[in-house]
C-alpha cells in the first residue's frame, strides 16, 4: 500500500497514541495539516509558534508525554528555537515538524526558506531534514525514540512540501536498528559501582541527598522517599527538582543555591557525601566551584554519562535510570538515625528561616504565595514563567508531587510561563492550574490569552505586578549602583481590561487584605482569569549568594 | 597532551556540522580533522585529532558529548603513543633549476617524493606523522619560497599489539 509523507505522519501521531498537538499552519506544511483536519486528532491553535513550543512543553512537563507542534517553513521555525533551546536545556521530550519549501528551492533563497536544520543543531537531541518520503517513516521513529529515551530532549523533523505530498510503500515505523538500539539498549543498563556507593552511603555520617530534575523525569520520587525514611538522609532540592521530594518533608531542607535557604546551602558546605540525584551542576546552584561541597565525596547517579564529571569531579559515579538505580541501592541500604547530623540541620533551620519582610503598603509577594498554597491546599499544578516571581514561588509554595512545578529552569525563558500553564490544563484538565508570572513575563507571549479564551481552557493567572523587570532592577540596586537602566516600564497595559477584551475575568488588588478576595476570584472564575497583584518595586528575592560566590555568603534582609 | 578522536559516523549530510558544531560551541580546540567513507559506503571515519591541554577530563567529555550524537555510531580515543599516525602533505616548491639538487636531496632525507617538475617549481608530497611533515615544511620554508600547500590531517589506528 501507497501512502503521502503527510498520511504517514498523522498515522505516526496515532501509532503512539498522540491525540492532542500544538501548532500553527502556513504555507510549506499545508498538506500535513490538510491530511489533520479529517484525522480526529485534536490540534490547538495558538497565536504564535513559541506559544505552541512553550504548550507542549507544559503538556509533555505535567504528563510526561511527548509534546508534539506543528510550524511551517521559515518564520514559523524559527520562532521554535526558543522553545527548542529551552526543552534542550530542562530536558523536555518534545517533538517538532517543521515544514520546509519543495526538495527543488531548497539552498535557493526560497519564499520563506529557513535553514531550520542547521539551525537546530546545537538546540536539538536530534534533527533531521527528510528529502525522500522513503526515509520519513523511519526517521519519525527514531526521532519518537530519541526524544523519550533516556535523558529526553528535543527533536525537530523537517519535512519539505513536495515531501509531504509525495507517495511510498515504505509506511513501517521502524528505526535504523543500528542508530535506535543504542538508544533503547541502554534502558535497562546501570553502569558503575553501586555496592562500592551504597556501602559509602552507610558509613557516612553526614550525607545529604541532593534531588534534581532527573527525579522528576525518572518518577524515582517513591523511592528518594523510601531511601529518606530508612536513612535518615536530609534533602536539598534544585529547582528542577521541586515536586520530587516533599518540601514540607521533615528532612527537607527546600531549595538549594542561588536563592536557596541558608540551611541547605549550609548542609552542602558541611555535609561528607553528597548523593547527587539527576541534578547538572549548573552555576546557579554550585555557585563558586571549588568551594561547592568541599568537605564531601562526591556521588553521581544520572542517565546521562556527559554530566558526570562535567563541572564537578565525582567520586562514585552511576550511569542508569535514576529509579532503577534507586530500587537497587534499597535492598542494601542500613536503616540509621545519624541524629547528631539531622539535628544539626533542624536547628539551623530554626535558627535561620525562611523570611521577608511582612509591612508594606502593597502586597507581599511571599505572604500571597503562602495564601494560595494553603487556599488550593497543595494541590495545583504551578507554572511560573522567569524572575523574581519565580524564585518567591520555589522559596514559599511548598511543593509536594512531582510535574506540579513547571518551569523554565536552565535557559530561563520569560514568556513561557502562560502557554506552558495552557499545555498543562489540555493534559491534565482535571488538576487546577495556576500561572505565577511577572508584568514583565507575561507580555512576552500574552497573545495565547486569544487561545485560552478560543477553547475555553480555565488557567488562573497571578501577575506580580511592580512595574519592573523585578530580578533585573534587584541586581542593579545590588551590583550596579542602583542605576536602573531600562528596566522600569513606565507603562504597562490595564491587565484587568486586558483580560475582559479578551473575554475573560480580571481583577486587580493592591493590599495584603485584598488577598484572599483575589486568590477566591481567581479560583473561582469558570474560565481564564487574571489577577493583577501590585506589589512593591523594591521587593527583593532573599537570601542571595552573588553570582560566583560561594554558598556560605549569603546576602539576606537583615544584611 | 594529544589524543585521537576516531569516530565511526552515518554518512549523513549534517553529520560533520554536528561534530565541528560539537567541538565549537563546548570550546574544545580541534587541531586535525580527516573523514573518508568506510568498507560501507552509507558510513564514514572522521579521525579528530585534539589536544586535551594538560585537562585530562577533557578527553571523556568529547567522548561523552560525541556519543549523544545520533548519527555518530561509536567513539574510540587513543593517544598519541599508542597508534599509527599519518599525514599526507602536498607542497609546491619554487626553485631555480640550480637549486633542484639541493632539494631533492632534503626530499631524500624525509623520505618524500616528487610528483611533478617545471621549470621553476616542485610539487612534492610526503606521508608521515605530523611532526615529520612540518619538519620538512619547516627546512624548505627556510631557503625557498612554498607556492601552495595542501595537508589531509593525521589519519590514526591504534596498533593492537601494546
Amino acid at each position: 500500500m501507497e501512502k503521502t509523507g503527510a498520511q504517514i505522519f498523522i498515522d505516526f501521531l496515532r501509532h503512539h497514541d498522540v491525540d492532542l498537538i500544538f501548532g500553527y499552519p502556513g504555507g510549506a506544511i499545508l498538506p500535513i495539516y490538510d491530511e489533520l483536519f479529517k484525522s480526529g486528532i485534536k490540534h490547538i491553535l495558538t497565536r504564535h509558534e513559541q506559544g505552541a513550543i512553550h504548550a507542549a512543553e507544559g503538556y509533555a512537563k505535567a504528563t510526561g508525554k511527548l509534546g508534539v507542534v506543528l510550524a511551517t517553513s521559515g518564520p514559523g521555525a524559527t520562532n521554535l528555537v526558543t522553545g527548542l533551546a529551552d526543552a534542550k536545556m530542562d530536558s523536555v521530550p518534545i517533538l517538532a515538524i517543521t515544514g520546509q519549501v519543495a526538495t527543488p528551492l531548497i539552498g535557493t533563497d526560497a519564499f520563506q526558506e529557513a535553514d531550520i536544520y542547521g539551525i537546530s543543531i546545537p538546540i536539538t537531541k536530534y534533527n533531521n531534514l527528510v528529502r525522500n518520503v522513503n526515509d520519513l517513516a523511519s526517521t519519525l521513529e527514531l526521532a519518537y525514540i530519541v526524544a523519550t529515551s533516556g535523558r529526553p530532549g528535543p527533536v525537530l523533523v523537517d519535512i519539505p512540501k513536495d515531501v509531504q505530498n509525495a507517495k511510498t510503500k515504505n509506511i513501517e515505523f521502524r528505526a535504523n536498528p543500528k542508530v535506535a538500539d543504542r538508544f533503547e539498549n541502554n534502558i535497562n543498563k546501570i553502569e558503575g559501582n553501586l555496592d562500592e556507593l551504597i556501602e559509602v552511603i552507610n558509613k557516612s555520617k553526614k550525607p545529604l541527598l541532593c534531588v534534581g530534575g532527573g527525579a522528576v523525569i525518572s518518577g524515582a520520587h517513591k523511592e528518594i522517599e523510601k531511601l529518606v525514611e530508612i536513612a535518615n538522609i536530609p534533602v536539598i532540592l534544585t529547582l528542577m527538582g521541586l515536586g520530587a521530594f516533599p518540601k514540607n518533608h521533615k528532612l527537607s531542607l527546600g531549595l538549594v543555591g542561588m536563592h536557596g535557604t541558608k540551611y541547605a546551602n549550609h548542609a552542602v558546605s558541611h555535609c561528607d557525601l553528597l548523593i547527587s540525584l539527576g541534578v547538572r551542576f549548573v552555576d546557579r546552584v554550585t555557585g563558586k566551584v571549588s568551594s561547592f561541597a568541599n568537605q564531601a565525596k562526591i556521588a553521581h547517579i544520572d542517565v546521562d554519562i556527559a554530566e558526570i564529571g562535567k563541572i564537578i569531579k565525582v567520586d562514585y559515579p552511576i550511569v542508569g535510570d535514576l529509579k532503577l538505580v534507586l530500587d537497587s541501592i534499597l535492598t542494601k541500604i542500613e536503616p540509621q538515625a545519624r541524629e547528631s547530623w539531622v539535628n544539626h540541620l533542624e536547628e539551623r533551620k530554626q535558627k535561620f528561616p525562611m523570611k521577608y519582610k511582612s509591612k508594606s503598603k502593597l502586597i507581599k509577594p511571599q505572604y500571597f504565595i503562602e495564601q494560595l498554597y494553603e487556599k488550593t491546599k497543595g494541590d495545583a499544578i504551578i507554572s511560573t514563567d522567569v524572575g523574581q516571581h519565580q524564585m518567591w514561588t520555589a522559596q514559599f509554595y511548598p511543593f509536594s508531587q512531582p510535574r506540579t512545578f513547571l518551569t523554565s529552569g536552565g535557559l530561563g525563558t520569560m514568556g513561557f510561563g502562560f502557554p506552558a500553564a495552557l499545555g498543562a490544563k489540555l493534559g491534565c484538565p482535571d488538576r487546577l492550574v495556576v500561572l505565577i508570572s511577572g508584568d514583565g513575563s507575561i507580555q512576552m507571549n500574552i497573545q495565547e490569552l486569544a487561545t485560552a479564551a478560543m477553547y475555553d481552557i480555565n488557567v488562573k493567572i497571578v501577575i506580580f505586578n511592580n512595574g519592573f523587570l523585578g530580578m533585573v532592577r534587584q541586581w542593579q540596586e545590588l551590583f550596579f549602583d542602583s542605576k536602573f537602566s531600562h528596566t522600569n516600564f513606565h507603562f504597562n497595559p490595564d491587565f484587568v481590561r486586558l483580560a475582559e477584551a479578551y473575554n475573560l475575568n480580571g481583577m486587580k488588588i493592591t493590599s495584603d487584605s485584598e488577598v484572599h478576595k483575589g486568590i477566591d476570584f481567581l479560583l473561582s472564575s469558570d474560565k481564564t482569569a487574571i489577577l493583577d497583584v501590585m506589589i512593591p518595586e523594591d521587593e527583593k528575592v532573599y537570601p542571595m549568594i552573588p553570582a560566583g560566590g560561594s554558598l556560605d555568603e549569603a546576602i539576606d534582609i537583615d544584611d | 597532551m594529544k589524543h585521537t578522536v576516531l569516530l565511526k559516523v552515518r554518512n549523513h549530510a549534517g553529520v560533520m556540522a554536528h561534530v565541528v558544531g560539537l567541538f565549537a560551541r563546548r570550546g574544545y580546540n580541534i587541531d586535525s580533522i580527516a573523514v573518508g567513507t568506510r568498507e560501507k559506503p552509507e558510513e564514514s571515519t572522521i579521525t579528530i585529532i585534539v589536544d586535551d591541554e594538560g585537562n585530562d577530563q577533557i578527553i571523556s567529555q568529547i567522548s561523552n558529548q560525541l556519543n549523544k550524537v545520533v548519527d555518530v555510531l561509536s567513539v574510540k580515543n587513543f593517544s598519541y603513543n599508542e597508534s599509527i599516525n599519518r599525514e599526507l602533505a602536498l607542497i609546491l616548491v619554487k626553485c631555480k633549476p640550480t637549486e633542484i639538487g639541493d632539494i631533492l636531496e632534503i626530499i631524500n632525507v624525509f623520505n618524500a617524493n616528487v610528483e611533478d617538475m617545471t621549470e621553476d617549481t616542485l610539487l612534492i608530497d610526503i606521508s608521515d606523522v605530523s611532526r615529520k611533515v612540518r619538519a620538512l615544511i619547516r627546512t624548505l620554508a627556510r631557503k625557498y619560497e612554498i607556492l601552495e600547500m595542501a595537508r589531509t590531517g593525521e589519519i590514526a589506528l591504534p596498533y593492537q599489539n601494546l
